[in-house]
């Protein structure tokens, strides 16, 4: 029996079963034989039955395999019903849309391959170490997760202090497209090798440390040159990984956030336009509420309680939707300057205010 | 009656303030759920050069229900019937609280550039449009001619 557990629209893993040995072929979506999900979840200490059990509340379904093919135990004990919701705290974050690769110089006319190397912005709230692994297997052990480069030398760690949007370039970690013969290799169908893995770890706060894993592909784009793209991130939080999810329409708060630190309360009511902060419906209240599973942030409390009741579809994307999830935007960073100030990734910023834990009881 | 939504009042001043090119909505002295519409004919189009009139109206539920919208100035369009009726999805099932009467009024101006005549409202017109585009198109210059130059 395997349950999944999510909170703070993160999902997590845990078995209540060891012993046996795990057949890792059993935690891949879609499973071979029977159901991987059950026909009811918990969120927010309810249960909720499910007409249709096939589906993951955050995301796509076939996110659930970054989650590793194996389970670990889950380390807290079960929450009460009337227990506040808990803020995951991320103390790193690389930002996800900053990963590129930077074609570097040639260092002959021989026509060679071009080389590149690899840059990103991230956040660290504390001292942190960034390594960069290409071809890269994930093992999950039973404390942890392990991250081993299956191409060339083992992989150097730069360290970092703490700070808010620092860059990291590195002009001795480079990829070269004659390293690796498949450059191309999807993460979804081969499952074991990722092409790059950035793990960026924290080096201070409670043990085990937390580090935050971003998933990417190289791509071959058309006028030959390769592209890198992050696909997906995960954060390691008392060994459990957290998948961190996009939210789609956050993206111009933060733009008028950078400097001033206040996300919602600093949006002047008549300067925000169509493409603004504002609720779609009533167009006068704050987007609070993500609708499920598509992720679209662009509703205010009061007009989700009426669509609700009215509508099966995302006013968005007119997809049907399954919940409804409002969110509780931190409204000031305060604290040292070198609080993080980035909204690029919701997890560091966003509390729920339900304790989400999706309780899936398969097998 | 109830107050007005914020979400109408801003809409409206939006309409004002920046104006679909090719379209004006005014709300009505009386009814500010009521708007006189008038959407000029695209160009290159057979409804090029006329002015159609029409009438838009925001339901009590709105914007949970689409507006109500009818063409006042006869047109001769497969997808428009003779009581000015509009056979458009965001405005039936496709209808999304998202959308907004400005987005609602560019999808009318787009249905006079691209008739639709597998989707039908007006049959006969429809019909006409599938076996003799030449002869529909010369058929909505004229009713344009007819009904929609120097009407306003």
């Amino acid at each position: 029996m395997g349950i999944f557990a999510s909170r703070n629209g993160v999902v997590t893993e845990d078995v209540t079963d060891q012993s046996s040995n795990i057949n890792p072929l059993m935690y891949r979506y879609p499973p071979k034989q029977g159901n991987y999900f059950s026909n009811y979840f918990i969120m927010g200490g309810e249960r909720f039955d499910v007409q249709q059990p096939e589906a993951y509340l955050f995301g796509d379904n076939s996110d659930l395999n970054f989650l590793g093919n194996r389970p670990v135990p889950f380390p807290y004990s079960a929450p009460q019903t009337n227990e506040p919701t808990k803020t995951l705290r991320a103390l790193v974050n690389v930002r996800k849309e900053s990963v590129r690769f930077l074609r570097t110089a040639p260092a002959s006319d021989r026509g060679e391959e071009p080389s590149y190397t690899v840059e990103f912005v991230f956040d660290s709230d504390v001292s942190c170490s960034v390594t960069i692994y290409f071809g890269c297997a994930e093992e999950v052990l039973a404390r942890g997760v392990r991250y081993v480069s299956r191409s060339g030398s083992p992989p150097e760690t730069f360290h970092y202090k703490p700070g808010a949007g620092q860059v990291f370039s590195q002009p001795t970690v480079t990829w070269s497209p004659c390293n690796i013969q498949q450059p191309q290799i999807q993460v979804q169908t081969k499952g074991d090798i990722i092409p790059v893995v950035i793990v960026c770890e924290a080096e201070e706060g409670d043990d085990p440390k937390q580090h935050q894993a971003t998933y990417c592909l190289i791509e071959h784009s058309s006028d030959a040159s390769y592209v890198l793209k992050a696909l997906k991130q995960k954060l390691y939080v008392d060994n459990l990984a957290y998948l961190l999810q996009d939210i789609y329409g956050i993206e111009n708060k933060l733009a008028d956030e950078d400097d001033t630190g206040s996300v919602l309360e600093d949006c002047d009511p008549e300067d925000d336009d169509e493409g603004g902060g504002e609720c779609v419906i009533c167009m006068s209240e704050p987007r609070d509420t993500l609708i499920l599973p598509c992720r679209h942030l662009c509703l205010c409390q009061l007009c989700a309680d009426s669509l609700r009741y009215q509508a099966n579809n995302c006013p968005i994307c007119r997809a049907p939707f399954r919940a409804l999830l409002q969110i509780r935007a931190l409204r000031k960073v305060q604290g040292p300057p070198t609080e993080v100030n980035s909204l690029c990734n919701v997890a560091k910023k966003i509390e729920f205010n339900c304790f989400g834990s999706v309780v899936y009881s398969s097998r | 009656m109830a107050g007005l939504p914020r979400r109408i009042i801003k809409e409206t001043q939006r309409l004002m303030a920046e104006p679909v090119p090719g379209i004006s909505a005014v709300p009505d002295e009386q009814n500010a759920r009521y708007f006189h519409v008038v959407v000029a004919g695209p160009e290159g189009s057979p409804f090029e050069g006329g002015v159609f009139k029409l009438e838009l109206f925001l339901p009590e539920e709105y914007p949970m229900s689409a507006p109500k919208v009818r063409f006042m100035t006869k047109i001769y369009h497969p997808n428009i019937d003779k009581l000015g009726r509009i056979c458009l999805d965001i405005l039936k099932d496709k209808w999304s609280p998202a959308l907004q009467i400005r987005t609602v009024l560019l999808s009318i101006q787009a249905l006079l550039s691209a008739p639709n005549p597998d989707d039908p409202l007006a049959n006969d017109v429809a019909e006409l449009w599938k076996v003799n585009e030449v002869e529909a198109i010369r058929n909505a210059r004229e009713w344009t001619r007819t009904y929609a130059m120097g009407n306003i």
